[in-house]
Protein backbone atom coordinates (compact mmCIF):
# COMPACT_ATOMS: atom_id res chain seq x y z
CA UNK A 1 0.00 0.00 0.00
CA UNK A 2 2.15 2.75 -1.23
CA UNK A 3 -0.68 4.96 -2.77
CA UNK A 4 -3.90 6.01 -1.82
CA UNK A 5 -5.31 4.13 -4.20
CA UNK A 6 -3.88 0.72 -3.69
CA UNK A 7 -4.22 1.66 -0.09
CA UNK A 8 -7.66 2.39 -0.51
CA UNK A 9 -8.97 -1.06 -2.41
CA UNK A 10 -6.89 -2.73 0.38
CA UNK A 11 -8.62 -0.96 3.12
CA UNK A 12 -12.11 -1.50 1.16
CA UNK A 13 -11.48 -5.41 0.58
CA UNK A 14 -10.63 -6.05 4.06
CA UNK A 15 -13.59 -4.57 5.80
CA UNK A 16 -15.98 -5.72 3.27
CA UNK A 17 -14.78 -9.31 4.31
CA UNK A 18 -15.09 -7.99 8.04
CA UNK A 19 -19.07 -6.98 7.52
CA UNK A 20 -19.57 -10.38 6.04
CA UNK A 21 -18.25 -12.42 9.21
CA UNK A 22 -19.95 -9.86 11.37
CA UNK A 23 -23.36 -10.56 9.20
CA UNK A 24 -22.84 -14.03 9.10
CA UNK A 25 -22.33 -14.74 12.42
CA UNK A 26 -26.37 -14.05 12.50
CA UNK A 27 -26.38 -17.45 10.87
CA UNK A 28 -25.49 -18.95 13.72
CA UNK A 29 -27.54 -16.76 15.93
CA UNK A 30 -30.43 -18.43 13.69
CA UNK A 31 -29.51 -21.77 13.72
CA UNK A 32 -29.00 -21.52 18.20
CA UNK A 33 -32.50 -20.13 17.75
CA UNK A 34 -34.16 -22.30 15.64
CA UNK A 35 -32.68 -25.95 17.22
CA UNK A 36 -34.26 -24.42 20.69
CA UNK A 37 -37.46 -23.96 19.26
CA UNK A 38 -37.65 -27.35 17.58
CA UNK A 39 -36.27 -29.16 20.78
CA UNK A 40 -38.29 -30.31 23.85
CA UNK A 41 -38.57 -28.84 26.97
CA UNK A 42 -36.46 -30.88 29.04
CA UNK A 43 -33.72 -30.70 26.20
CA UNK A 44 -33.20 -27.41 25.52
CA UNK A 45 -30.13 -26.47 27.01
CA UNK A 46 -27.69 -29.13 25.93
CA UNK A 47 -29.43 -28.32 22.35
CA UNK A 48 -28.22 -25.19 22.84
CA UNK A 49 -24.79 -26.08 24.34
CA UNK A 50 -24.07 -28.86 21.49
CA UNK A 51 -24.72 -25.89 18.51
CA UNK A 52 -22.56 -23.15 20.48
CA UNK A 53 -19.77 -25.71 21.21
CA UNK A 54 -19.05 -26.09 17.82
CA UNK A 55 -18.23 -22.40 17.32
CA UNK A 56 -14.79 -23.34 19.57
CA UNK A 57 -14.72 -26.56 18.23
CA UNK A 58 -14.53 -25.98 14.68
CA UNK A 59 -12.54 -22.49 15.04
CA UNK A 60 -9.90 -23.98 16.17
CA UNK A 61 -9.00 -26.76 14.76
CA UNK A 62 -10.27 -24.37 11.64
CA UNK A 63 -6.94 -22.59 12.67
CA UNK A 64 -4.83 -25.78 13.28
CA UNK A 65 -5.67 -27.66 9.49
CA UNK A 66 -8.78 -26.50 8.56
CA UNK A 67 -7.65 -23.25 6.14
CA UNK A 68 -4.25 -25.51 5.38
CA UNK A 69 -6.45 -28.54 3.72
CA UNK A 70 -8.59 -25.85 1.58
CA UNK A 71 -5.28 -24.29 0.11
CA UNK A 72 -3.76 -27.63 0.27
CA UNK A 73 -5.72 -30.39 -1.72
CA UNK A 74 -6.85 -28.18 -4.95
CA UNK A 75 -5.45 -31.12 -7.50
CA UNK A 76 -6.96 -33.62 -5.40
CA UNK A 77 -4.16 -34.83 -5.40
CA UNK A 78 -3.03 -36.47 -8.61
CA UNK A 79 -6.60 -35.52 -9.71
CA UNK A 80 -5.85 -31.90 -11.65
CA UNK A 81 -2.69 -29.86 -12.10
CA UNK A 82 -2.61 -26.23 -10.83
CA UNK A 83 -2.42 -23.53 -13.28
CA UNK A 84 -0.33 -21.40 -10.69
CA UNK A 85 2.23 -24.11 -9.64
CA UNK A 86 2.10 -26.49 -12.62
CA UNK A 87 2.23 -29.26 -10.45
CA UNK A 88 -0.52 -31.90 -9.99
CA UNK A 89 0.33 -32.88 -5.92
CA UNK A 90 -0.35 -31.46 -2.91
CA UNK A 91 0.06 -27.51 -3.72
CA UNK A 92 2.54 -26.33 -0.61
CA UNK A 93 4.67 -23.80 -1.95
CA UNK A 94 3.46 -22.40 -5.09
CA UNK A 95 4.40 -18.48 -5.75
CA UNK A 96 2.97 -17.19 -2.80
CA UNK A 97 -0.78 -18.98 -2.93
CA UNK A 98 1.12 -22.67 -1.27
CA UNK A 99 -0.37 -23.63 1.97
CA UNK A 100 2.70 -23.55 3.38
CA UNK A 101 2.36 -19.99 3.46
CA UNK A 102 -1.53 -18.90 4.02
CA UNK A 103 -2.36 -21.65 5.59
CA UNK A 104 0.33 -22.91 7.94
CA UNK A 105 -0.60 -21.68 11.84
CA UNK A 106 2.83 -21.15 12.04
CA UNK A 107 3.02 -19.01 9.24
CA UNK A 108 3.31 -14.94 9.09
CA UNK A 109 0.22 -15.04 7.10
CA UNK A 110 -1.65 -16.54 10.07
CA UNK A 111 -1.45 -13.44 12.49
CA UNK A 112 -1.46 -9.88 12.62
CA UNK A 113 0.85 -8.68 9.87
CA UNK A 114 1.80 -5.18 8.79
CA UNK A 115 1.84 -6.54 5.27
CA UNK A 116 -1.32 -8.89 4.72
CA UNK A 117 -4.59 -7.00 5.34
CA UNK A 118 -6.80 -9.84 3.66
CA UNK A 119 -5.83 -13.23 4.59
CA UNK A 120 -7.04 -12.99 8.35
CA UNK A 121 -10.70 -11.82 7.48
CA UNK A 122 -10.57 -13.81 4.22
CA UNK A 123 -9.77 -17.41 6.90
CA UNK A 124 -12.64 -15.84 8.94
CA UNK A 125 -15.01 -15.74 6.38
CA UNK A 126 -14.26 -18.69 5.60
CA UNK A 127 -14.76 -20.22 8.81
CA UNK A 128 -17.79 -18.92 9.72
CA UNK A 129 -18.98 -21.40 6.79
CA UNK A 130 -17.43 -24.07 8.51
CA UNK A 131 -19.94 -23.02 11.14
CA UNK A 132 -22.51 -23.25 9.44
CA UNK A 133 -21.61 -26.94 7.58
CA UNK A 134 -21.82 -27.90 10.98
CA UNK A 135 -24.41 -26.64 12.56
CA UNK A 136 -26.37 -27.61 9.41
CA UNK A 137 -25.72 -31.50 10.93
CA UNK A 138 -26.55 -30.23 14.42
CA UNK A 139 -29.94 -29.84 13.90
CA UNK A 140 -30.60 -32.94 12.44
CA UNK A 141 -29.29 -34.77 15.22
CA UNK A 142 -31.35 -33.25 18.08
CA UNK A 143 -32.36 -34.64 21.36
CA UNK A 144 -30.31 -37.81 21.44
CA UNK A 145 -26.52 -37.39 20.57
CA UNK A 146 -23.86 -37.08 22.82
CA UNK A 147 -22.58 -33.87 23.11
CA UNK A 148 -18.64 -35.73 22.91
CA UNK A 149 -19.46 -36.90 19.64
CA UNK A 150 -20.66 -34.41 17.75
CA UNK A 151 -18.36 -32.65 18.36
CA UNK A 152 -16.10 -35.15 16.43
CA UNK A 153 -18.56 -34.67 13.62
CA UNK A 154 -18.51 -31.07 13.92
CA UNK A 155 -14.71 -31.23 13.58
CA UNK A 156 -14.50 -33.35 11.05
CA UNK A 157 -17.74 -32.12 8.71
CA UNK A 158 -16.49 -28.41 9.31
CA UNK A 159 -12.89 -28.28 9.05
CA UNK A 160 -12.09 -31.30 7.30
CA UNK A 161 -14.74 -32.62 4.44
CA UNK A 162 -16.58 -29.78 3.46
CA UNK A 163 -13.17 -27.89 3.55
CA UNK A 164 -11.81 -30.37 0.78
CA UNK A 165 -14.82 -30.43 -0.98
CA UNK A 166 -14.49 -26.24 -1.48
CA UNK A 167 -10.74 -27.14 -2.38
CA UNK A 168 -11.65 -28.80 -4.83
CA UNK A 169 -15.01 -27.46 -6.40
CA UNK A 170 -15.13 -23.79 -4.78
CA UNK A 171 -11.71 -22.07 -5.92
CA UNK A 172 -10.18 -21.17 -9.00
CA UNK A 173 -7.43 -23.55 -9.02
CA UNK A 174 -9.62 -26.10 -8.12
CA UNK A 175 -9.30 -29.40 -10.29
CA UNK A 176 -13.21 -30.12 -10.45
CA UNK A 177 -13.72 -26.63 -11.98
CA UNK A 178 -11.03 -27.42 -14.52
CA UNK A 179 -11.46 -30.88 -15.25
CA UNK A 180 -15.55 -31.36 -14.44
CA UNK A 181 -16.43 -27.58 -15.17
CA UNK A 182 -18.07 -27.68 -12.13
CA UNK A 183 -19.88 -24.07 -11.00
CA UNK A 184 -21.25 -23.71 -7.64
CA UNK A 185 -21.16 -19.94 -6.90
CA UNK A 186 -23.44 -19.56 -3.81
CA UNK A 187 -22.23 -23.39 -2.34
CA UNK A 188 -25.41 -25.61 -3.50
CA UNK A 189 -23.04 -28.20 -3.30
CA UNK A 190 -20.66 -27.46 -1.69
CA UNK A 191 -21.58 -26.33 1.74
CA UNK A 192 -25.31 -27.17 1.65
CA UNK A 193 -25.26 -30.79 -0.46
CA UNK A 194 -21.98 -32.38 1.18
CA UNK A 195 -23.65 -30.96 4.75
CA UNK A 196 -27.03 -32.69 4.01
CA UNK A 197 -25.38 -36.03 2.87
CA UNK A 198 -22.84 -36.16 6.20
CA UNK A 199 -26.12 -35.96 8.31
CA UNK A 200 -28.20 -38.70 6.69
CA UNK A 201 -25.11 -40.62 6.73
CA UNK A 202 -25.15 -40.12 10.46
CA UNK A 203 -28.47 -40.50 10.86
CA UNK A 204 -28.58 -44.06 9.49
CA UNK A 205 -26.25 -44.95 12.31
CA UNK A 206 -27.89 -42.46 15.38
CA UNK A 207 -31.31 -43.80 14.37
CA UNK A 208 -34.60 -42.26 15.04
CA UNK A 209 -35.76 -40.56 18.80
CA UNK A 210 -38.05 -42.87 20.51
CA UNK A 211 -41.34 -42.26 19.92
CA UNK A 212 -40.42 -41.32 16.04
CA UNK A 213 -41.68 -44.53 14.92
CA UNK A 214 -44.83 -46.10 16.33
CA UNK A 215 -45.59 -49.43 14.34
CA UNK A 216 -43.42 -48.31 11.27
CA UNK A 217 -45.66 -44.89 11.29
CA UNK A 218 -43.42 -41.21 11.73
CA UNK A 219 -45.37 -39.53 13.94
CA UNK A 220 -44.86 -35.55 14.02
CA UNK A 221 -42.91 -34.34 17.45
CA UNK A 222 -43.53 -30.41 16.44
CA UNK A 223 -41.61 -27.68 17.52
CA UNK A 224 -42.07 -26.42 20.95
CA UNK A 225 -41.36 -22.91 20.08
CA UNK A 226 -42.69 -22.23 16.83
CA UNK A 227 -41.99 -18.60 16.70
CA UNK A 228 -38.79 -19.24 18.26
CA UNK A 229 -37.90 -21.18 14.84
CA UNK A 230 -39.72 -18.12 12.86
CA UNK A 231 -37.39 -15.98 13.88
CA UNK A 232 -34.29 -18.08 13.81
CA UNK A 233 -34.83 -18.42 10.15
CA UNK A 234 -35.17 -15.28 9.88
CA UNK A 235 -31.92 -14.53 11.50
CA UNK A 236 -30.20 -17.24 9.11
CA UNK A 237 -32.16 -15.34 5.72
CA UNK A 238 -30.57 -12.20 7.02
CA UNK A 239 -26.91 -13.91 7.45
CA UNK A 240 -27.47 -15.72 4.59
CA UNK A 241 -26.91 -12.22 2.44
CA UNK A 242 -23.87 -12.24 4.32
CA UNK A 243 -22.60 -15.50 2.88
CA UNK A 244 -23.57 -14.34 -0.74
CA UNK A 245 -21.42 -11.02 -0.20
CA UNK A 246 -18.42 -13.32 1.01
CA UNK A 247 -18.58 -15.69 -1.84
CA UNK A 248 -17.37 -12.35 -3.83
CA UNK A 249 -14.24 -10.89 -4.57
CA UNK A 250 -15.61 -7.14 -4.40
CA UNK A 251 -13.19 -5.18 -6.42
CA UNK A 252 -10.75 -7.03 -9.27
CA UNK A 253 -9.23 -6.02 -12.37
CA UNK A 254 -10.88 -9.70 -14.24
CA UNK A 255 -9.37 -7.99 -17.24
CA UNK A 256 -5.88 -8.27 -16.71
CA UNK A 257 -5.92 -11.17 -15.01
CA UNK A 258 -7.41 -12.93 -17.64
CA UNK A 259 -4.79 -11.56 -19.81
CA UNK A 260 -7.58 -9.65 -22.14
CA UNK A 261 -5.71 -6.72 -22.76
CA UNK A 262 -8.30 -4.66 -21.28
CA UNK A 263 -8.94 -2.82 -17.66
CA UNK A 264 -12.53 -4.63 -16.39
CA UNK A 265 -12.71 -3.59 -12.84
CA UNK A 266 -15.78 -6.07 -11.63
CA UNK A 267 -17.12 -8.17 -8.17
CA UNK A 268 -15.85 -11.87 -8.93
CA UNK A 269 -17.20 -14.80 -7.50
CA UNK A 270 -15.29 -17.84 -6.12
CA UNK A 271 -13.98 -18.58 -9.30
CA UNK A 272 -12.95 -15.22 -10.27
CA UNK A 273 -15.46 -15.00 -13.09
CA UNK A 274 -17.43 -11.56 -13.17
CA UNK A 275 -20.99 -11.08 -11.75
CA UNK A 276 -22.56 -8.11 -9.20
CA UNK A 277 -23.43 -8.15 -6.08
CA UNK A 278 -26.61 -6.21 -7.51
CA UNK A 279 -27.45 -8.85 -9.60
CA UNK A 280 -26.98 -11.21 -7.06
CA UNK A 281 -28.75 -9.46 -4.33
CA UNK A 282 -31.75 -9.58 -6.79
CA UNK A 283 -31.34 -13.49 -7.19
CA UNK A 284 -31.25 -14.20 -3.51
CA UNK A 285 -34.28 -12.12 -3.09
CA UNK A 286 -36.35 -13.62 -6.16
CA UNK A 287 -34.94 -17.38 -5.01
CA UNK A 288 -36.25 -16.62 -1.58
CA UNK A 289 -39.84 -15.55 -2.83
CA UNK A 290 -39.82 -18.53 -4.81
CA UNK A 291 -38.83 -20.73 -1.78
CA UNK A 292 -41.83 -19.07 0.11
CA UNK A 293 -44.65 -19.35 -2.30
CA UNK A 294 -44.37 -22.78 -3.37
CA UNK A 295 -43.09 -24.42 0.60
CA UNK A 296 -46.80 -22.77 1.43
CA UNK A 297 -48.07 -24.67 -1.35
CA UNK A 298 -46.85 -27.78 -1.01
CA UNK A 299 -46.93 -27.53 2.62
CA UNK A 300 -50.13 -26.47 2.89
CA UNK A 301 -49.25 -23.56 4.74
CA UNK A 302 -47.42 -24.93 7.42
CA UNK A 303 -45.26 -22.04 8.68
CA UNK A 304 -42.04 -24.25 9.88
CA UNK A 305 -41.81 -25.76 6.33
CA UNK A 306 -42.93 -22.78 4.67
CA UNK A 307 -39.83 -20.71 6.28
CA UNK A 308 -37.62 -24.04 5.79
CA UNK A 309 -38.51 -23.64 2.06
CA UNK A 310 -37.42 -20.44 1.89
CA UNK A 311 -34.37 -21.27 2.45
CA UNK A 312 -34.32 -24.05 0.70
CA UNK A 313 -35.32 -22.20 -2.43
CA UNK A 314 -32.30 -19.94 -1.95
CA UNK A 315 -29.90 -23.20 -1.76
CA UNK A 316 -31.40 -24.71 -4.84
CA UNK A 317 -30.50 -21.50 -7.02
CA UNK A 318 -27.33 -20.72 -5.19
CA UNK A 319 -25.05 -22.90 -7.35
CA UNK A 320 -25.89 -20.33 -10.58
CA UNK A 321 -27.00 -17.37 -8.97
CA UNK A 322 -23.96 -15.57 -10.19
CA UNK A 323 -25.46 -15.63 -13.63
CA UNK A 324 -29.09 -16.28 -13.76
CA UNK A 325 -31.79 -14.18 -14.78
CA UNK A 326 -34.10 -13.02 -11.41
CA UNK A 327 -37.24 -15.26 -12.25
CA UNK A 328 -34.68 -18.14 -13.71
CA UNK A 329 -33.78 -18.35 -9.73
CA UNK A 330 -37.27 -17.77 -8.78
CA UNK A 331 -38.70 -20.86 -10.95
CA UNK A 332 -35.34 -22.89 -9.92
CA UNK A 333 -36.27 -22.47 -6.80
CA UNK A 334 -39.98 -23.63 -6.44
CA UNK A 335 -38.82 -26.70 -8.12
CA UNK A 336 -36.22 -27.34 -5.75
CA UNK A 337 -38.46 -27.19 -2.74
CA UNK A 338 -41.18 -29.12 -4.12
CA UNK A 339 -38.88 -32.10 -4.87
CA UNK A 340 -37.15 -31.94 -1.64
CA UNK A 341 -40.09 -31.83 0.25
CA UNK A 342 -41.76 -34.63 -1.40
CA UNK A 343 -38.47 -36.43 -1.44
CA UNK A 344 -37.88 -35.75 2.78
CA UNK A 345 -41.35 -37.74 3.60
CA UNK A 346 -40.45 -40.44 1.12
CA UNK A 347 -37.02 -40.93 2.85
CA UNK A 348 -38.46 -40.78 6.63
CA UNK A 349 -41.65 -43.10 5.34
CA UNK A 350 -39.22 -45.48 3.34
CA UNK A 351 -35.58 -45.91 5.72
CA UNK A 352 -37.08 -44.49 8.97
CA UNK A 353 -34.88 -41.33 8.83
CA UNK A 354 -35.26 -39.15 11.77
CA UNK A 355 -34.28 -36.04 10.26
CA UNK A 356 -35.71 -33.61 12.82
CA UNK A 357 -35.55 -29.96 11.76
CA UNK A 358 -35.42 -30.98 7.77
CA UNK A 359 -32.08 -30.44 7.08
CA UNK A 360 -30.95 -33.43 4.74
CA UNK A 361 -33.93 -31.80 2.83
CA UNK A 362 -33.53 -27.79 3.01
CA UNK A 363 -29.62 -28.48 2.40
CA UNK A 364 -28.40 -31.84 1.32
CA UNK A 365 -31.71 -32.60 -1.53
CA UNK A 366 -32.06 -28.84 -2.64
CA UNK A 367 -28.23 -28.67 -3.04
CA UNK A 368 -28.08 -31.25 -5.67
CA UNK A 369 -31.17 -30.63 -6.89
CA UNK A 370 -29.53 -27.17 -7.29
CA UNK A 371 -26.40 -28.38 -8.61
CA UNK A 372 -28.45 -30.58 -11.55
CA UNK A 373 -30.58 -27.88 -12.73
CA UNK A 374 -27.10 -25.32 -12.85
CA UNK A 375 -25.56 -27.93 -15.32
CA UNK A 376 -28.77 -27.65 -17.59
CA UNK A 377 -29.58 -23.55 -17.54
CA UNK A 378 -25.27 -22.63 -17.50
CA UNK A 379 -24.59 -25.67 -20.34
CA UNK A 380 -21.76 -24.54 -22.37
CA UNK A 381 -21.00 -21.37 -19.83
CA UNK A 382 -16.90 -21.68 -19.12
CA UNK A 383 -16.64 -22.38 -15.89
CA UNK A 384 -13.43 -19.95 -15.34
CA UNK A 385 -11.93 -17.31 -17.63
CA UNK A 386 -8.15 -18.79 -17.54
CA UNK A 387 -7.43 -21.16 -20.52
CA UNK A 388 -8.10 -25.00 -20.40
CA UNK A 389 -10.91 -25.13 -18.10
CA UNK A 390 -13.62 -27.56 -18.99
CA UNK A 391 -17.07 -25.76 -19.64
CA UNK A 392 -20.27 -26.12 -17.48
CA UNK A 393 -22.42 -29.22 -18.18
CA UNK A 394 -24.79 -31.29 -16.85
CA UNK A 395 -22.52 -34.28 -16.40
CA UNK A 396 -19.87 -32.52 -15.26
CA UNK A 397 -22.40 -31.47 -12.61
CA UNK A 398 -24.11 -34.98 -12.17
CA UNK A 399 -20.43 -36.14 -10.60
CA UNK A 400 -20.19 -32.62 -8.89
CA UNK A 401 -23.30 -33.49 -7.13
CA UNK A 402 -22.21 -37.19 -6.35
CA UNK A 403 -19.20 -36.16 -4.91
CA UNK A 404 -20.06 -33.41 -3.02
CA UNK A 405 -23.43 -35.45 -1.18
CA UNK A 406 -22.02 -38.66 -1.64
CA UNK A 407 -18.15 -39.27 -0.99
CA UNK A 408 -17.52 -36.40 0.64
CA UNK A 409 -20.75 -35.85 2.65
CA UNK A 410 -22.81 -39.05 3.19
CA UNK A 411 -19.80 -41.59 3.74
CA UNK A 412 -17.42 -40.18 5.79
CA UNK A 413 -20.63 -39.24 7.89
CA UNK A 414 -21.46 -42.83 8.20
CA UNK A 415 -18.42 -43.99 9.10
CA UNK A 416 -17.19 -41.81 11.52
CA UNK A 417 -20.92 -42.28 13.25
CA UNK A 418 -20.03 -46.20 12.52
CA UNK A 419 -17.08 -46.05 14.49
CA UNK A 420 -18.15 -43.49 17.43
CA UNK A 421 -21.15 -46.38 17.59
CA UNK A 422 -19.25 -48.99 17.81
CA UNK A 423 -17.30 -47.58 20.46
CA UNK A 424 -20.56 -46.70 22.41
CA UNK A 425 -20.04 -42.82 22.24
CA UNK A 426 -22.35 -42.20 20.11
CA UNK A 427 -25.98 -41.94 21.35
CA UNK A 428 -27.42 -41.21 24.44
CA UNK A 429 -28.56 -44.09 26.90
CA UNK A 430 -32.24 -44.74 26.82
CA UNK A 431 -32.80 -43.62 30.37
CA UNK A 432 -31.51 -40.05 29.41
CA UNK A 433 -33.37 -39.62 26.61
CA UNK A 434 -36.68 -40.50 27.91
CA UNK A 435 -35.91 -38.07 31.04
CA UNK A 436 -34.61 -35.72 28.76
CA UNK A 437 -30.77 -34.57 28.65
CA UNK A 438 -31.34 -31.30 30.77
CA UNK A 439 -32.74 -33.40 33.82
CA UNK A 440 -30.01 -32.76 35.93
CA UNK A 441 -29.49 -29.34 35.81
CA UNK A 442 -33.26 -28.75 35.68
CA UNK A 443 -33.01 -30.47 39.17
CA UNK A 444 -30.51 -28.47 40.90
CA UNK A 445 -32.21 -25.21 39.49
CA UNK A 446 -35.28 -26.45 41.47
CA UNK A 447 -33.51 -27.38 44.21
CA UNK A 448 -31.35 -23.57 44.12
CA UNK A 449 -35.23 -22.07 43.86
CA UNK A 450 -36.43 -24.31 46.80
CA UNK A 451 -33.52 -22.66 49.35
CA UNK A 452 -33.07 -19.73 48.04
CA UNK A 453 -37.59 -19.16 48.63
CA UNK A 454 -37.19 -20.77 52.15
CA UNK A 455 -34.03 -18.34 52.75
CA UNK A 456 -37.00 -15.64 52.06
CA UNK A 457 -39.73 -16.79 54.34
CA UNK B 1 13.43 -7.63 23.87
CA UNK B 2 10.03 -6.91 22.40
CA UNK B 3 9.53 -7.58 18.67
CA UNK B 4 8.68 -3.69 18.04
CA UNK B 5 10.76 -1.51 19.83
CA UNK B 6 10.52 1.43 17.30
CA UNK B 7 7.04 1.81 15.17
CA UNK B 8 9.01 4.16 12.31
CA UNK B 9 11.66 1.27 12.25
CA UNK B 10 8.86 -0.90 11.01
CA UNK B 11 7.40 1.77 8.60
CA UNK B 12 10.64 1.91 6.92
CA UNK B 13 12.21 -1.93 7.39
CA UNK B 14 8.75 -3.50 6.20
CA UNK B 15 8.08 -5.64 8.38
CA UNK B 16 5.24 -7.94 8.80
CA UNK B 17 4.92 -9.74 12.00
CA UNK B 18 4.61 -7.83 15.17
CA UNK B 19 3.58 -9.91 17.68
CA UNK B 20 5.93 -11.23 20.94
CA UNK B 21 8.10 -13.79 20.42
CA UNK B 22 8.55 -14.20 17.28
CA UNK B 23 10.25 -17.82 16.38
CA UNK B 24 8.15 -19.56 19.10
CA UNK B 25 4.65 -20.38 17.11
CA UNK B 26 5.28 -24.39 16.92
CA UNK B 27 5.63 -24.25 20.65
CA UNK B 28 2.20 -22.08 20.97
CA UNK B 29 0.75 -24.41 18.60
CA UNK B 30 1.85 -27.55 20.50
CA UNK B 31 0.11 -26.42 23.81
CA UNK B 32 -3.24 -25.36 21.64
CA UNK B 33 -3.30 -29.14 20.36
CA UNK B 34 -2.92 -30.61 23.77
CA UNK B 35 -5.36 -28.75 25.08
CA UNK B 36 -7.91 -28.78 22.11
CA UNK B 37 -7.15 -33.00 22.67
CA UNK B 38 -7.67 -32.33 26.27
CA UNK B 39 -10.87 -31.25 26.25
CA UNK B 40 -12.30 -33.62 24.18
CA UNK B 41 -11.14 -36.32 26.74
CA UNK B 42 -12.29 -34.18 29.83
CA UNK B 43 -16.01 -33.52 28.02
CA UNK B 44 -16.15 -36.87 26.94
CA UNK B 45 -15.76 -38.17 30.62
CA UNK B 46 -17.96 -35.76 33.04
CA UNK B 47 -20.51 -36.39 30.07
CA UNK B 48 -20.34 -40.23 30.77
CA UNK B 49 -20.61 -39.37 34.52
CA UNK B 50 -23.61 -37.34 33.95
CA UNK B 51 -25.30 -40.17 32.05
CA UNK B 52 -24.71 -42.68 34.51
CA UNK B 53 -26.10 -40.64 37.05
CA UNK B 54 -29.30 -40.19 35.35
CA UNK B 55 -29.72 -43.77 34.54
CA UNK B 56 -29.04 -45.31 37.80
CA UNK B 57 -31.96 -42.80 39.14
CA UNK B 58 -34.26 -43.73 35.86
CA UNK B 59 -36.67 -41.06 35.62
CA UNK B 60 -39.69 -41.22 33.71
CA UNK B 61 -40.38 -38.85 30.71
CA UNK B 62 -42.71 -36.08 32.76
CA UNK B 63 -40.61 -36.17 35.61
CA UNK B 64 -38.69 -33.12 34.28
CA UNK B 65 -41.71 -31.20 34.55
CA UNK B 66 -41.58 -31.13 38.73
CA UNK B 67 -38.22 -29.67 38.25
CA UNK B 68 -39.38 -26.41 36.12
CA UNK B 69 -38.62 -23.55 38.29
CA UNK B 70 -40.78 -20.38 38.53
CA UNK B 71 -38.17 -17.94 38.63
Amino acid sequence: MDNELSALVTIFTEFYYWITVVLMFLIHVGFCMYEVGVSRYKNHQHTLMKNTMLIPLVTITWFFFGWWIYWAFINGPGLGTSIISGESGMNLVADGWGANELGNPTGPAMAINMGDHISGVFWAAFLLFSWTAASIVSGAVIERIRISAFGVLAIAIGSVFWTIDASWGWHFDGWMVKVLGYHDAYASGVIHAVCGGFALGVLVVLGPRIGKFVNGEPQNIGPRNPWLVTLGLFLIYTGFWGFYAACNIPIFDAGADAGAGVTFFTATNIYVTPTTLSGITMNFLMSLAGGLLAGYVVSKGDPFWTYSSGLAGIICASAGNDLYHPLQAMIIAMVGVVIMYKLHYWVERRFKIDDAVGAVAVHGYAGVVGLLICGFVLWGYPSSMYDGYAAITPWGMLAGAIIMFGVLGFLPGYVIALILNSAGQLRIPREVEIAGQDYLAMEAAKKDEETVASAEQ
Amino acid sequence: MPTVQSWIDVMESGQGQVYPYVGTEIWWLILAIVIWLGWHVITGISETEEHEEVCNRAPGPNDHKSNITNW
